[in-house]
């Protein structure tokens, strides 16, 4: 289906694959991104993206199998209940939100550990494939991975363009209640699940514990070009898409692991937005500041 | 109980202890999330310091580590000051970049190196008790000895900085004006949770790191009035975490990291649904009146 | 913040807030431009003006809180790292961190850390200090409560009384009214009044323009930059209150 564009890249086909894969999860990540980041629920991200391992492993016990669709069903499943958990800890007003996002955080990660540990302990020789879902396994990837990212992608993108104006009131306006007679809740919940493909889809890649640098940096690199969302989901999927590609590039031809070069770059473009760019970046802030003083 | 349990329980509790009374305060400045980080981040650290030294648990690592941990919470807060990004994006774009940094460094020149991603990831309070050193004739784990130091050396902080650390997390301005130096405090605090989650990681992982930090002050801020009983508390849930979880991991023959992680949790859920005050079922069964003024 | 050289004549009692050209910018904004007052002692003083006018930033300037400040100022006649122990701070109340575990008597007792620093113990007298605070404003009977489980009102008694406790010869108070209730506002106001017909010296910020009229000795109507000082019937008058707040506040009109 994708193979005419494999082979039209100049690259080998397993090059190929890694690199069109790549960019397609840093497209979904960076666009979803906006999700988590404007909502200030950034290190929702991380704790969900841990919390796939629990479901990984779970879904492991139960078929038996490595079958990727079916621990990705696990994995979003695990990762949409962790950020349950948070939204339900936060609401009880018993927690701050950084305290519910820990105590999460730490129990679904622990719980995947064991999870892990006991798989290994019973011997499967399988199991060392799993732990790949903490630091990433790029390489692994293979056609059908990119064609289901692409399908999950579509499907996620199309919800954000559904129900782009819920979206939007939701995440810029934070006492946002209800909007047209959907209750905040029903965005809350749309969102997270959004948030929860997006992380499942990266997972594979970049791993667990890099993954909410993929939804966070491309977003902050393009909230600092434009203040409309309509301009920043797109931009910021992009600039995560470029990020994935050229990250698996050069990993492919310096044999270095994708996601951490992925996760580099994304930074890089994040903090060079942040310190040089036209409006809003710390450069042309000062210089407005020192303008000032003089004049 | 065998000799290595009873040392695997005292190691996690004083660990625990430690995590905990400085834990409480991060919880209480909405900080809760930068252990996590720096457990991540002091990765470079460590492998820098191998890759120039040799070692992977000398000294000098834990300097070398207590420096990236510090490096990441002066990158986390030069990005928040910046007032361009928020305080919880800007974490998430430290910490990933520190980690890649080091698995990077590790796969380009330390492959054969030896540092265990796995063992430092899941925690290897297990084999703790089996390396010793020798201390005053004796054989002594070398963990037993970090840890103790790094508990004393956190009880001793926490009793000196008391009346500022209190101070400048309920109210910084009053802090500050009155002359309790709270934001110098504050950077202390910062440095010496970078110093125990660099510790505490080599001794049991950073699983447990997260968690030690994290759950039981969370978990003891549910039950308490005072400052000072929620860091009694806190340690509390971390040494009854220790003992409960170390026991079931015998029993269930299981990761003890783990068994001591998931204790934790249901300590605090526990907490959540029945503690005296706030427990969600305590008040369905017993509306508080509100106190009146005269 | 530049150390004071002028003589005063000794008769003359220093005023409690004297600032001179006094500007402040918060993230690249400019929010204080070129601010001069100067509010006698021993006077319960409110800053006014409308949201945004710089007034939290004023006081906050005055007490060093505020990174890049320029300009001259000077608390009780003196720079502020010599009066630190004289001046007690009441902050928004959303600055305070609402659910940290601590109860009524153990922030007032924090009025006397000025005093006795990082270590030493609180004497006997601290504690009758704390007591006689706490009677003062009511709380008393509040004494174990936890500071989460307080209404507005009785919260703010609390902070006035860890004011009272240091003992301060400058009090200031930023918008310490809000989320209050009347009886709670009246009984405050009876404090603070009380505090300056001993010699000591009040500032708040302040929203309810009826009672800066009705109860305050001076007033400062702020925006951006001050726009009068004096008296409050004479700097509360429909011109001032005009460019200030682009209108008339209605309750103003008699």
């Amino acid at each position: 289906m994708i193979g005419w564009l494999l082979d039209a890249l100049p690259l080998s086909y397993p090059d190929a694959v890694v690199v069109v894969g790549t960019a397609v999860v840093g497209f979904v990540a960076g666009a979803l991104g906006p999700l988590a980041v404007l909502r200030q629920r950034s290190m929702f991200g991380d704790a969900m993206s841990h919390g796939t391992l629990a479901g990984v492993a779970v879904a492991f016990l139960v078929t038996g199998a490595k079958v990727p669709e079916v621990l990705l069903l696990g994995a979003a499943v695990s990762a949409a209940l962790a950020a349950f958990a948070m939204i339900a800890l936060e609401r009880t007003g018993r927690l701050r939100p950084d305290a519910a996002i820990g105590v999460v955080l730490s129990v679904s990660l622990t719980l995947g550990i064991v999870l892990l540990t006991h798989i290994g302990a019973s011997g499967n020789s399988q199991q060392a494939g799993l732990n790949g879902y903490l630091l990433g396994q790029a390489a692994g990837l293979v056609e059908r991975d990119i064609v289901l990212a692409l399908a999950l992608g579509a499907v996620a993108l199309t919800v954000v363009l559904v129900g782009f104006r819920l979206l939007r009131s939701a995440t810029f306006d934070p006492g946002f209640t209800s909007v047209a007679g959907v209750p905040s809740w029903a965005v809350d919940a749309v969102a997270t699940g959004l948030l929860a493909l997006a992380v499942v889809l990266g997972v594979r890649t970049v791993g667990a514990i890099l993954m909410v640098a993929l939804l966070v940096a491309p977003v902050v690199a393009a909230r600092q070009l434009t203040k409309r969302l309509s301009t920043l989901v797109p931009l910021s999927g992009a600039l995560g898409a470029a990020c994935g590609a050229v990250g698996g590039v050069v990993s492919g031809r310096a044999e270095l692991p994708a996601g951490p070069v992925i996760v580099l770059l994304a930074t890089v473009v994040a903090v060079l937005s942040v310190t040089f760019a036209p409006r809003r970046g710390i450069v042309a802030k000062a210089r407005r500041r020192r303008a000032r003083v003089a004049g | 109980m065998s000799p290595d349990d009873v040392m695997i329980v005292v190691i996690s509790g004083l660990l625990a202890t430690s995590c905990a009374l400085l834990g409480s305060f991060l919880v209480l400045r909405r900080q809760a999330l930068l252990p996590d980080a720096v457990s991540h981040a002091v990765l470079p650290g460590i492998v820098l310091i191998f890759l120039l030294t040799g070692e992977r648990a000398s000294l000098a690592t834990v300097l070398g580590a207590t420096a990236f941990g510090v490096a990441c919470v002066a990158g986390f807060d030069w990005l928040r000051r910046t007032g361009v990004v928020a305080s919880d994006a800007a974490l998430a774009l430290v910490f990933p970049a520190l980690f890649s940094l080091g698995i990077l460094l590790i796969s380009r020149f330390a492959s054969g190196a030896h540092i265990d991603l796995d063992s430092a990831i899941f925690g290897d309070v297990t084999f703790a008790p089996l390396r010793t050193i020798e201390l005053a004739g004796l054989d002594v784990p070398r963990s037993l000895v970090i840890t103790g130091a790094a508990t004393l050396g956190t009880v001793l902080l926490v009793v000196l900085l008391w009346r500022p650390l209190k101070a400048s997390t309920f109210d910084p301005d009053f802090a500050e004006l009155g002359g309790l130096r709270g934001k110098l405090v504050s950077q202390v605090l910062l440095v010496a949770v970078a110093g125990l989650a660099v510790v505490a990681f080599d001794s049991v992982g950073a699983i447990l790191v997260i968690t030690f930090f994290v759950v039981p002050a969370a978990t003891a801020r549910l039950l308490v009035r005072r400052v000072g009983t929620m860091l009694v508390a806190a340690v509390a849930v971390g040494w009854v975490s220790a003992f409960g979880g170390q026991r079931a991991a015998v029993t269930f023959d299981t990761s003890i990291p783990g068994t001591i992680g998931l204790t934790a949790g249901a300590l605090f859920l526990l907490a959540l649904l029945f503690a005296p005050r706030k427990g969600l079922l305590t008040k369905r069964l017993a509306a508080r009146p509100q106190p009146r003024p005269r | 913040m530049t150390t004071s050289t002028d003589s005063r004549t000794a008769a003359q009692p220093p005023s409690a807030l004297s600032l001179r050209e006094v500007s402040a910018s918060y993230g690249g904004r400019t929010v204080l431009d070129g601010v001069s007052v100067e509010i006698p002692a021993a006077t319960l003083c409110a800053v006014v003006g409308p949201n945004g006018a710089g007034k939290s930033t004023m006081v906050k300037a005055a007490l060093g809180l505020v990174p890049s400040v320029r300009g001259h100022v000077e608390l009780l006649g003196e720079p502020l790292r010599r009066v630190r122990r004289r001046v007690a701070y009441v902050p928004q109340q959303d600055s305070v961190a609402q659910d940290f575990p601590i109860t009524a008597i153990q922030v007032v007792e924090m009025g006397r850390y000025p005093h006795r620093g990082w270590l030493r113990r609180l004497t006997r007298h601290d504690d009758e200090l704390v007591a006689a605070a706490m009677d003062q404003v009511g709380v008393a009977d509040l004494a174990e409560h936890p500071i989460d489980e307080l209404s507005g009102g009785q919260r703010q008694r609390v902070f006035l009384a860890r004011a009272l406790a240091q003992g301060a010869d400058l009090v200031i108070l930023d918008e310490p009214f809000t989320a209050v209730d009347a009886r709670t506002e009246s009984a405050l106001l009876e404090v603070l009044t009380t505090l300056c017909q001993n010699g000591r010296s009040v500032i708040a910020v302040h929203h309810d323009l009826r009672a800066v009229l009705d109860r305050f000795d001076h007033a400062v109507l702020l925006a951006g930059t001050v726009l009068a000082e004096g008296a409050p019937g004479d700097v509360l008058t429909p011109e001032h209150l005009e460019r200030a707040y682009g209108m008339t506040p209605l309750v103003l009109n008699r």
